[in-house]
């Protein structure tokens, strides 16, 4: 095999030699029969010719001489590519559609295969990653109770390494000015666990792990040691070694730097350092997620087995009703990817279909091409090209447009992505990893090719049987393209228009359900707010009172500016994931026991929260300045929870109690009106305000985290305003996640903003090519039945009834397409179901309108064309011929 | 030339090998030295004689070489590698089993079925 590959590649790349040695070799041949057969006495001139007479043809023996080295398997191509070339030229508007539509489809697609790879298909960057599992509480609340891991950590068998952590942001300071950065607090073992070690220094000891009674894990709890991210490394320190063995600032605490992870490691979520976890010995709170790694060999099920042993054994030992009776075991893989690993798949199938669009594009395009070649498909017949050959050379033609348009999809595909790393929600894991590689080349390379030969293969076989005697003859270029040629056509642009009608019905029912959350109340008025936040460390802050009168000066100074109209303080933003969120039973005076049903948001405010927010007062009165630790307990609740707890009662005066308090009750003041607190799809909205300055002092970590909601003309001289009053009085605080409240709400609906635009833009283009592709598709067979029309026109025909013959043409392929779409989105929609809301999958609406919408575009589509064909004029049509 | 034969298919390779094997040879030689060891029995296409060797050389069978004629001309002298030779050897016995057979299929008498 090598030696016949070394012998076609010599005689390929000496081609001159090659050429030169064999036309010696035959001439010294001949020459030597010559001069024998003069020797046996033939005449010179006479010997010459039968020398040349006995060797026979010898241009055809060279050329066997050539296939016997496979040279005309290279001769063949490069006359076709040359051809090729020749013919695109020739054409360089039909090429350029042809590449520019190639390029749309290709592009996106590898756009969308690149982002599922990036999260589905690549698998974890740790050693051996199928044997890692999450394993979390079967219960409601997934994350695990302290306890119960150090069970499960002094017992499972079947695990190689089990770790648990969990993750919330953190202030460092070092290197540079205070910066809030999203910090794992992990045990000792996740680095083992998860088989990744620093790249310098170490992990962590087992005496450098805090542990608290509380069952609280504080986020300024005594850091001992932190190892530093490889970007938070660089970006603060500037990737000096000697970093480790420093001490540095981790929220206000000396913490020592161990170590820093190598790049590319930012596991859980993008955490960008990571602190030894405090692990809770009471089971009253469980913020922990536990990752195990399953020893060689252990499959799903067995350790599933093993977890549940090691829980019946200890339950038996000492029984206890809050332990967690039962596990679950999700694969890493899977649990990281979770519900974003179908909108992927979704949208990877909805640009499949933008791709398909594409081809039966550039395959109309083609065979309306072919149709005006089968005069030169005759002659390169009669001149002894055979049908194989044809078909060759038609399809370099497609493959070589196939390949220019992967190459310009490559291109448009890096530009997406670009796109696509700034609109990706947060929630589509790994969006790291998104980038061009080999594979993604390769996918590209594969779906070009692929695609060169699904539309290059019909209008090859198709143009290749052409039928001689009727092509020659003058005229017959047109019978020939014939009544197949128009059906095979037709039926792809009805492939066309359902493929476009589905993606349509899916981008309208997606955008329907955006539009309907972005324009639910919110019951707060964001334009003209700005929010900023703050986290108060405990080694500054130690206790509630002190975190109190921080905040309650630093209020005091806001009001007093006169750039600011309001300033309030609240420990939870609403739509946001800032502060501390907090949502459980609350108990009502003259209640015997908890009212069920009444879990309210426990939110603590300060300054003039309400008014900054706009939240209107329905009862009652505001909470005010002189709502302080001295005076009577007070809370102000939402609508929904006293209508919840107090229906058809007066809630004022009323008592109740949430545990936040610095006295066990608290006296209802006032009713404002509803707040999307959670999430925009959320319906009903419980709350529970206190005032900041009656938190209880042991509750000082439910203050320790808070949003400062400005109302300003300008936002950012609110913002520079706030950032001037808070580094008078402590330098140190981060000021972060400066937001303006319109941003923080869009926020919130970014994923179902970022799928009606995907799909919005994907089905644009499906729409935009369907179209053309129609167009096309009318307008030729038009121009082709200009004699027909000519003898029509002649015996009397009248325009509207020209007109009507090609539109009814055009529109019966745009029905038979619209039906089959609709039938087609009516089986595929349910596919939808979890990202609509308040949109169901069969949405009348969106499946009458999208067909209508169509149908008009589709109506002048064809129209242009119709209204062409009535302007024949029979003298010049019948000349035609 | 009234009795010449004409070449069964597949057979001028093997005489090709034959030819080469039993010394080097350039084209033309090749031609003249079937027709010598065939007596002339054969009939040979001489040009058909080229495409013929490529493709042997082109499978590793014949290593070519140029050189100097007996007249003194550049020619392109044939020679027989270790795998041509042992293709010889194979193609050698495989025929002549196909000729024994054939040879006593066509002998058989009516008797002896």
């Amino acid at each position: 095999m090598l030696r016949r590959l070394r012998s076609f590649w010599g005689a390929a790349t000496g081609r001159a030699a090659f050429e030169r040695d064999m036309h010696d070799e035959l001439r010294f041949h001949v020459e030597s029969r010559t001069a024998d057969l003069i020797r046996r006495g033939v005449p010179a001139d006479a010997a010459a010719r039968q020398a040349r007479l006995e060797f026979g043809n010898a241009a055809v023996y060279r050329d066997r001489c050539r296939d016997a080295r496979r040279l005309t398997l290279l001769d063949d191509l490069q006359a076709d590519l040359r051809f090729s070339l020749r013919a695109m030229r020739k054409d360089a508007p039909l090429t350029l559609t042809i590449v520019g539509t190639l390029a749309l489809g290709i592009g996106a697609t590898t756009a969308m295969f690149t982002a599922v790879n990036a999260a589905l298909l690549r698998p974890l960057p740790f050693p051996d990653p199928s044997q890692l599992v999450t394993v979390s509480s079967g219960a409601e609340i997934q994350a695990v109770p302290g306890p119960d891991f150090l069970e499960w950590q002094a017992g499972c068998r079947a695990c190689a390494g089990l770790a648990a952590f969990t993750q919330w942001p953190s202030t460092i300071a070092g290197g540079a000015g205070p910066e809030r950065v999203l910090v794992g607090r992990v045990t000792p073992s996740f680095f083992n666990t998860l088989g990744v070690q620093p790249a310098l220094g170490r992990t962590f000891l087992p005496d450098e792990v805090p542990h608290s009674e509380s069952g609280i894990v504080d986020a300024s709890r005594r850091n001992t040691a932190v190892i530093l991210g490889a970007s938070l490394w660089r970006r603060r320190f500037l990737g000096d070694p000697g970093v480790v063995g420093r001490t540095i600032r981790v929220d206000s605490a000396p913490t020592l730097v161990v170590g820093v992870m190598p790049d590319g490691f930012a596991f859980p979520d993008r955490a960008e350092a990571w602190v030894p976890a405090d692990i809770a010995v009471t089971r009253r709170n469980s913020t922990l997620q536990v990752v195990a790694r399953l020893g060689h060999g252990v499959s799903l099920s067995q350790g599933l087995a093993a977890f549940r042993a090691v829980i019946a054994r200890n339950e038996s030992a000492q029984p206890d009703e809050r332990r967690v009776h039962d596990v679950r075991l999700v694969p890493l893989q899977e649990s990281l990817v979770g519900e974003v690993g179908t909108s992927l798949a979704i949208f990877l199938a909805a640009v499949g279909l933008v791709l398909l669009i594409a081809c039966a594009n550039v395959a109309n395009l083609l065979l309306a091409q072919a149709a005006a070649r089968p005069r030169e498909m005759a002659i390169r017949t009669v001149l002894g090209a055979g049908r194989r050959r044809l078909i060759r050379q038609l399809l370099t033609e497609s493959l070589l447009l196939a390949v220019a348009g992967g190459a310009g999809g490559i291109v448009l595909a890096a530009w997406i992505l670009g796109i696509f790393r700034g609109t990706l929600p947060d929630t589509v894991p790994r969006l790291n990893a998104i980038a061009v590689d080999r594979l993604v080349v390769g996918f590209a390379a594969a779906l070009s090719i692929g695609a060169g030969l699904l539309f290059g293969l019909v209008p090859a076989l198709r143009t290749s049987r052409t039928d001689l005697s009727a092509a020659l003859k003058a005229g017959g270029a047109r019978r020939a393209a014939g009544v197949r040629g128009r059906r095979i056509r037709g039926a792809l642009v009805v492939a066309e228009v359902s493929m476009a009608i589905v993606l349509l019905v899916g981008a309208g029912l997606l955008v329907k359900s955006f539009v309907t959350l972005r324009t639910r109340p919110l019951g707060f008025t964001p334009s003209g707010v700005v929010t900023a936040n703050v986290t108060l460390p405990e080694i500054d802050y130690t206790t509630g009172a002190q975190t109190r009168a921080f905040l309650a000066e630093s209020l005091a100074r806001l009001k007093s500016r006169s750039d600011i109209e309001a300033a309030g303080i609240v420990t939870a933003l609403p739509l946001s994931r800032h502060g501390t969120r907090v949502r459980g039973d609350a108990k009502i005076d003259g209640e015997s026991q908890e009212r069920k049903g009444a879990f309210p948001a426990k939110i603590a405010v300060g300054g003039d929260y309400f008014q900054a927010m706009r939240i209107p007062l329905l009862k009652g009165r505001l909470l005010t300045a002189h709502d302080t630790e001295r005076s009577a307990a007070v809370v102000v609740v939402s609508e929904s929870f006293a209508a919840r707890v107090w229906p058809n009662q007066d809630p004022l005066g009323r008592r109740v109690r949430t545990g936040f308090g610095a006295t066990a009750w608290a006296t209802v003041v006032g009713v404002v009106a509803d707040v999307k607190h959670d999430a925009l799809q959320q319906n009903v909205s419980q709350a529970v305000y206190h005032p900041i300055a009656q938190i209880a002092d042991d509750r000082r970590w439910f203050i320790a985290d808070v949003t400062f909601v400005l109302r300003a003309a300008s936002e950012p001289a609110a913002v520079a305003g706030l950032r001037d009053t808070l580094r008078t009085l402590d330098g140190d605080l981060a000021v972060y996640d400066v937001q303006p409240m319109r941003d923080v709400v869009a926020g919130n609906a970014s994923d179902p903003r970022f799928y009606a635009l995907l799909m919005a833009a994907f089905s644009t283009v499906a729409f935009v090519l369907a179209i053309a592709g129609l167009y096309g598709v009318v307008s030729y067979s038009a121009r082709q039945r200009t004699h027909e029309i000519g003898v029509r026109v002649a015996l009397g025909a009248r325009r509207a009834d020209i007109a009507a013959l090609v539109l009814r043409e055009g529109l019966r392929l745009v029905g038979l397409g619209t039906l089959l779409g609709l039938l087609g989105a009516y089986a595929t929609t349910r596919a939808l179901a979890s990202f609509l809301f308040r949109v169901t999958v069969t949405d009348p609406a969106t499946f009458v309108t999208v067909p209508i919408l169509l149908g008009a575009v589709a109506l002048i589509a064809c129209y242009i064309p119709a209204r062409r064909a009535t302007a024949v004029d029979p003298l010049r049509a019948l000349r035609y011929e | 030339m009234a009795d010449q034969a004409d070449l069964l298919p597949g057979t001028l390779d093997l005489l090709i090998l034959k030819a080469v094997s039993l010394g080097a040879l350039h084209g033309y030689g090749v031609l003249l030295r079937i027709e010598q060891i065939t007596h002339g029995a054969l009939l040979v296409e001489q040009g058909a004689l080229y495409p013929a060797l490529y493709r042997l050389e082109h499978q590793g069978l014949l290593d070519s070489e140029w050189g100097t004629s007996d007249n003194n001309r550049r020619a392109k002298y044939y020679a027989l590698t270790a795998a041509g030779r042992r293709r010889l050897r194979e193609e050698t016995d495989s025929w002549n089993r196909l000729v024994g057979a054939m040879s006593l299929a066509l002998k058989a008498r009516p008797s002896e079925s």
